[in-house]
């Protein structure tokens, strides 16, 4: 969001003294039945486990806990480790998208590092490489622009709501919640503060840590029993998971209740998430490493980021207004419409905006929001003493559209949906990989070849390139 | 927590124009006791180090320093460029233990009897650990406080010696968490401003670099990534300052007749005198935080260092509430801000928010 959206939201959260919605529709798809939730609680430094709360967020979590996770005993994470393979397994199976919820980015911090963990280590067995495979693959996956797959609650909200209080401060879960449903009888920064002082980042509260730290400490000296000290850190550390649990949920629930729109671009963003996760366990959850895997992964990235900000504009009235604001939308009323040949080529629309930020030359791309009607624009004047602005746009994709738009009729114009060129580029890499070309494949570059003396200007060269 | 030291500088770096900050840390008060005389009750949340989290530090570095610190050598020796067998340690932690005031001093003379013998271009041991050097605040001896960087790497070519920093702080896919590696960086910095000082009357400060080294853990148990050295420009100039601000604010003091050696209720007593400029970065790091953001409530830091700045210092939040409402523009920032608020203001739904108090 721009900083002045950003501000006038914050200032309206603050006066009414709530959280505001920051957009109409949703960036998430409605969750598919039954989705899968997972709060851990790590031991603060290490990073390693203590526990996982998971399971279906609607209902009752299983829970996986140690009371000693220096002991680098990792069974206690099998029956989490079945109950992940057998979710994952069965939505990609049926070919339906799965959906795992988080807290917030500490949670992913902590499956991420699972991932790191256990994917390749040959001291646990094949069940906890997958999981540690999985984990890895949910963590990945996270780093694509509108996944659809992980849902971290914190993360969401803040993007789908802003509040009376700093991004800084938005970062904890609690004081995030307590914006958006204030208590009755508080002042709502004094609820957020207070909501603020339990931990919500993985771990222990620090009451819960520092008695688990003494309990350990006491049977490591003898002067206590393990088995006494194992039931009551256990106690703790399950309820403290709980905690984490009923935190995940409360925000799920939060961002549900938003009952923001779902956009038709959703679709798409979901096939994708779903197609990039299949595709990884079906080649068994390799990472990129190669040449050839690291461009198509860039590739990848770089198409999500396209399509997420399409789905945006297209989806999101305030997004769109955002980008409108950049003039990065058209806002446009057509004057003329000229097509001598109903539903033939050629056809040209002369649009008038009064818009300040313009952000179209010559050979700009457009396309009719929510219609696949695509043109190029061909000339850009300013009228009327520089009050509006005409534009010509010669009409390339859908001349027989009935939603090519009439003489008088107001439109929105936005970039056009990204060209997915993956394919082309993969079997461009398929060759590069056959000639194993040593400027990408060696480790050393190839002696220059003798550069011919050019009296051409740079201009001459390309033409003669194009030829 | 005691803000002297170190983590004192650190904290005035990342908000210099803040002077009771900057006052806690002269005058080496517990933050929680000047909390407690500012709030009239304890501070409610947790605060310092946690047990867990001092106990891994402690073990990684226990880890890289036993067995003549094999480990350490073993990670330092591909970037000193010397074999980790060939590489001499002596360990000051072991020389002379605990971490009394006497034992702080009896490591600091020995250690500046090794930089004395580095000037005189005699033998010094390769790595240094646990050396404790001297850092003067405000430009007063009296105020000098003991800075001990985990180890003092020997640069041969150069005859220097370079900080080296240990964290037990997790590196994934060889890339340091921002806010570990900013911490760790400044940490440094600060190491080699205490390194200058002590260098400067032995006259080869001119051989130090603006650079430091850092080790830390990787994934898998106390093993280290390993270390590599960065440039801390930015950094250096950061603490420069930090320390231009100590100065300042110590004559502040005196001007307003603090000592700079106080208790806490005197210096909170002194608070309402001493300029603080709450931002978005104190609510993760300082106690005083809620504090200074209900005395800020009006100021539109509350709602974020980007509000503040697109705001300016002339905007307060119920103004720039009325240039929303439609008040009429009294300059150019106004004329530009109160349009582009009400612009933006009428795109979100308003109609779907329970009229509330205003936070």
């Amino acid at each position: 969001m721009s900083t002045i959206f950003d501000l006038t939201a914050r200032l309206l959260a603050y006066q009414v003294g709530r959280a505001i919605p920051t957009r109409r529709s949703s960036a998430l798809m409605a969750d598919p039945f039954p989705a899968f939730a997972i709060a851990p609680i790590r031991m603060v430094a290490e990073q390693v486990v203590y526990a996982l709360a998971y399971g279906d967020p609607d209902g009752e979590p299983e829970i996986a806990l140690t009371w000693n996770p220096l002991e680098r005993d990792a069974r206690f994470l099998e029956p989490f480790a079945a109950a992940l393979d057998r979710y994952l397994s069965d939505c990609v199976s049926a070919g339906e998208m799965p959906r795992v919820w988080l807290a917030h980015a500490a949670a992913l911090e902590v499956i991420e590092l699972l991932g790191h963990r256990y994917r390749t280590n040959r001291s646990v067995g094949p069940e906890l490489q997958r999981m540690g495979a999985q984990c890895r693959l949910l963590a990945e996956e996270t780093t694509f622009a509108g996944q659809q797959i992980v849902a971290i609650a914190g993360i969401l909200l803040a993007g789908h709501v802003a509040t009376g209080q700093s991004p800084s401060e938005d970062l904890h879960l609690g004081a995030l919640l307590a914006w958006i449903s204030p208590p009755a009888g508080t002042a709502i920064a004094d609820a957020a503060a207070q909501a603020a002082l339990e931990p919500a980042a993985a771990m222990l509260a620090r009451a819960a840590d520092d008695r688990v730290e003494e309990l350990r400490e006491r049977v490591a000296r003898g002067r206590l029993s393990e088995a006494r000290a194992r039931v009551e850190a256990e106690a703790i550390i399950r309820e403290e998971a709980l905690r984490e649990w009923a935190l995940l949920v409360r925000a799920r629930r939060a961002f549900w209740d938003l009952g923001l729109a779902q956009g038709p671009e959703l679709t798409r963003l979901a096939a994708e998430s779903l197609g990039r996760v299949a595709w990884q366990i079906d080649r068994n959850y390799g990472s990129p490493a190669r040449p050839r895997s690291l461009a198509q992964r860039l590739d990848e990235l770089t198409y999500a980021e396209e399509l997420a900000a399409y789905a945006d504009v297209a989806d999101d009235p305030i997004a769109r207004a955002a980008a409108l604001n950049a003039g990065r939308v058209l806002d446009a009323t057509v004057l003329q419409r000229d097509q001598p040949r109903r539903g033939f080529q050629p056809c040209t629309l002369t649009l008038e905006t009064r818009q300040d930020v313009l952000r179209v030359r010559p050979g700009t791309q457009l396309q009719l929001r929510g219609a696949r009607v695509v043109g190029r624009v061909t000339e850009v004047r300013e009228v009327n003493a520089g009050q509006a602005t005409q534009i010509t746009l010669a009409v390339t994709t859908g001349v027989r559209n009935p939603q090519l738009p009439a003489p008088g009729q107001r439109t929105d114009w936005m970039e056009p949906e990204p060209a997915d060129l993956r394919y082309q580029k993969r079997q461009v890499y398929e060759r590069m990989a056959a000639s194993a070309d040593a400027r990408v494949f060696g480790d050393t570059l190839p002696p220059s070849a003798q550069l011919q003396p050019a009296d051409d200007d740079l201009a001459t060269i390309a033409r003669k390139l194009r030829r | 927590m005691n803000l002297s030291g170190a983590r004192g500088l650190i904290r005035v770096a990342h908000n210099p124009t803040c002077e009771l900050q900057a006052a806690m840390t002269l005058a080496r008060v517990r933050e929680q006791d000047v909390y407690r005389a500012l709030a009239g009750a304890d501070y409610p949340g947790e605060y310092g180090e946690r047990v867990s989290a001092r106990r891994r530090g402690a073990q990684f570095e226990k880890n890289l320093y036993k067995d003549g610190a094999a480990v350490l050598r073993g990670t330092l020796a591909p970037l000193l460029g010397v074999a980790a067998e060939d590489l001499t340690v002596r360990d000051l932690s072991a020389e002379v233990r605990g971490s009394s005031a006497a034992a702080m001093e009896e490591r600091a003379r020995r250690t500046d009897r090794l930089l004395a013998d580095l000037a005189a271009g005699r033998n010094v041991p390769d790595l240094l650990i646990q050396p404790q050097l001297r850092l003067t605040l405000a430009g007063d001896p009296a105020s000098a406080i003991f800075i001990a960087p985990d180890v003092l790497a020997l640069d041969r070519a150069r005859r220097a010696y370079l900080p080296v920093e240990i964290k037990s702080f997790i590196v994934r896919d060889g890339v340091v968490a921002q806010g570990d590696r900013d911490g760790a960086r400044r940490q440094a910095a600060i190491q080699l401003l205490a390194l200058e000082q002590e260098l400067t009357p032995l006259g080869i400060a001119d051989r130090l670099p603006e650079a430091a080294m850092f080790i830390f853990a990787s994934p898998f148990g106390m093993r280290p990534h390993p270390a590599f050295a960065e440039q801390l420009p930015a950094e250096l100039f950061e603490m420069r300052r930090a320390l231009d601000t100590m100065a300042q604010v110590r004559a502040r003091l005196q001007a307003l007749g603090v000592a700079a050696t106080t208790d806490a209720e005197a210096l909170a007593a002194a608070a309402p005198q001493l300029a603080t400029t709450y931002q978005e970065s104190c609510v993760a790091g300082c106690m005083l935080a809620q504090i200074c953001r209900q005395n800020a409530a009006a100021q539109p830091t509350i709602l974020g260092d980007r509000a503040a700045q697109t705001l300016g210092e002339t905007i307060d939040l119920p103004r720039a509430l009325a240039l929303l409402r439609g008040a009429p523009a009294t300059d150019e920032r106004e004329a530009w801000l109160g349009p582009a608020l009400r612009e933006a203001a009428a795109l979100f739904d308003w109609s779907t928010v329970v009229q509330g108090r205003a936070a």
